[in-house]
């Protein structure tokens, strides 16, 4: 048998069999080591030499931000001050969710948290207001998956210290396809407000504003912080996220007093376990990622494409559609590690910048957090609005249509993710 | 078997807590002493590392008791092919700690011999992190395992 299509193949029943990701990566692996006769050892080498990265450490540490936002009174205040901004619009709640998370997703990058804090407050809140169930779990499910996209994010982190693109290019190329999406989503919202007249909130007036923005304003420094640092080259990802955990850690436990000192080592430990499963699936990619590259899987892929299309665009929709399919079954950090060889062939192939094609991937793979059966958003989604996964799948069908449709835009427009990059880093354009 | 897995976690969550807050230290001192003190630090990076693979792998193994990592479910949880996973997921599993645990060894004892410069202890405490996570994780794996059993003698 084809060793090549025994490690994809061997992975993917594997993980059908419920084996977990890391586990099946490195079986798959340890299976066509032993029918090639390969050294065993190389397995425990690549897993190590692949979480040995100094930019791998910004992921623990933007995963701890979160868990400290989330503990504190932070998620509130952000919530607060997006009501203040958006939610006299008209399907007021609608707009604070995306808004929120938007926020949210500048602060920490990890969607699945977004998903589980602003939902446990926004979903009841916009059911008691009249919308329906499905809409308030579809809708928060897919914004909470702006925190893929919009920087910091993880995966882009992964991409750039796996994928060999500047992360500071990839973190600006993700702001504007990320705001886009957003007030995509936050027309959508519109339009459905006005179909089923959702409420909007009373504008709270100018003071209040002031005063919501005051309480949010040391939170906001944070984006600037970690966006600001990475793009003028003062701060690498990893030294922004630990001064961005930092600066939270001095707000949360000495300024804003919300939390008290004892809970620490319980969120240590908590946001420890967190990060441990994602890296611990970037060691097993290692022996698997080396063995997709040694047996030359880009080559292949890359020649069959070629068969069915030589032309770039068609070549990236093809990509489109592959990456949708993959990330209906595996997380974006997965997928991201495992395909990222074939990825960057089919993108070189198809002469695509690369970051634009580390961001348009991102954005693909962050559908799949809402399609199942990985939707992991869809379903913490569905199951605080107590609605069944079907009805929320439907209700987020539409809003899916606008990523994808974003991410295609950007194949003829690339100025959507690369104007801003290309003014922060011209040295990288020529 | 239950008990034991109990306090063994306790202990293992006890460090990890440890390890994470001294890798916040570590290089929230790294970042400190490069912007603001201008005196770059040369065994930071090294120790970094260290307390990284340590909370990965002491972390991964963790996970693995609250079944906490990455998994796809997309086969039927009834009817007589609902049983299937779990046979694969514990062969599979075997076989995944097998190597973690020999193999994490083999690699530990090579590592042994060398010296990291920076920090002057053997590059064994680097690798080690990977075989002792393959140990609890057996360990967890047989507490299932058990569990399992003495619940079907009981039916």
């Amino acid at each position: 048998m084809n060793p090549l299509l025994l490690l994809i193949g061997g992975f993917f029943v594997l993980v059908a069999f419920r084996v977990n990701v890391g586990f099946s990566l490195i079986l798959s692996s340890v299976i066509v080591l032993l029918v090639e006769d390969l050294p065993l050892t190389s397995v425990i080498n690549q897993m190590y030499r692949n979480i040995d990265s100094f930019t791998l450490l910004a992921v623990p540490f933007f995963m701890f931000l979160g868990r400290i936002l989330n503990a504190g009174s932070i998620t509130n205040r952000l919530l607060a001050l997006s009501n203040a901004t958006v939610g006299h619009i008209r399907g007021g709640l609608g707009h604070v969710n995306v808004f929120v998370s938007m926020v949210f997703a500048s602060l920490s990058g990890s969607a699945a948290a977004d998903t589980a804090s602003v939902g446990s407050i926004l979903i009841p809140a916009m059911k008691k207001a009249g919308y329906s169930p499905a809409f308030a779990a579809a809708l928060t499910a897919a914004s909470s998956t702006l925190g893929v996209i919009i920087p910091p994010s993880i995966i882009l982190i992964v991409y750039g210290a796996f994928g060999n693109v500047s992360i500071g290019a990839l973190f600006l190329g993700g702001v504007v396809p990320g705001v886009t999406i957003a007030l995509a989503m936050m027309a959508y919202t519109y339009l459905m407000a006005l179909r089923n007249d959702y409420p909007a909130i009373p504008f709270p007036g100018l003071r209040a504003l002031g005063r919501a923005t005051t309480r949010g304003m040391a939170a906001m420094l944070i984006p600037v912080f970690v966006l600001g640092g990475v793009i003028t080259g003062v701060f690498t990802p990893t030294e922004a996220a630990i001064s961005a955990v930092l600066w939270a850690l001095i707000l949360t436990f000495i300024l804003y007093r919300d939390v008290p000192l004892r809970t620490l080592p319980a969120l240590l430990a908590a946001a420890c376990i967190d990060f441990s499963v994602p890296l611990f699936t970037v060691a097993g990619a290692g022996i698997f990622g080396w063995l997709i590259a040694y047996l030359g899987a880009a080559e292949i892929v890359v020649d069959f494409i070629r068969s069915v299309t030589t032309h770039p665009t068609g070549m990236m929709l093809l990509l489109i559609g592959f990456l949708l399919l993959v990330g209906t079954v595996l997380n974006p950090i997965s997928a991201v590690l495992i395909f990222l060889p074939i990825i960057q062939g089919i993108g070189t192939e198809a002469q695509v910048n690369p970051v634009h094609l580390g961001v348009l991937t991102t954005i693909v793979l962050s559908v799949g957090l809402i399609t199942p059966p990985y939707g992991i958003c869809l379903l913490i989604a569905a199951q605080i609005a107590q609605v069944s996964l079907g009805r929320a799948m439907l209700a987020v069908l539409p809003i899916v249509g606008l990523t994808v449709a974003i991410a295609i835009l950007s194949l003829f427009v690339p100025d959507l993710i690369l104007a801003w990059p290309k003014m922060a880093f011209p040295n990288l354009f020529n | 078997m239950r008990a034991i897995n109990d306090i063994i976690e306790r202990i293992v969550v006890a460090l990890l807590t440890l390890a994470f807050a001294a890798l916040v230290c570590v290089v929230g001192l790294q970042v400190l002493a490069r912007n603001v003190l201008q005196v770059p630090m040369i065994w930071t990076p090294d120790l970094a590392q260290l307390l990284f693979a340590w909370c990965i792998f002491l972390g991964a193994a963790i996970a693995f008791r609250r079944s906490g990592h990455y998994e796809v479910n997309i086969w039927p949880t009834s009817g007589p092919l609902a049983q299937i996973p779990r046979s694969v997921a514990f062969v599979g599993g075997v076989i995944v700690i097998g190597v973690l645990f020999y193999y994490g060894i083999d690699m530990t004892q090579r590592a042994m011999l060398r010296t990291n410069p920076s920090l002057g202890i053997s590059e064994l405490w680097f690798f080690i992190s990977i075989p002792i996570s393959g140990g609890l994780m057996a360990l967890f794996l047989a507490e299932r395992v058990i569990a399992r059993l003495s619940r079907s003698a009981t039916q």
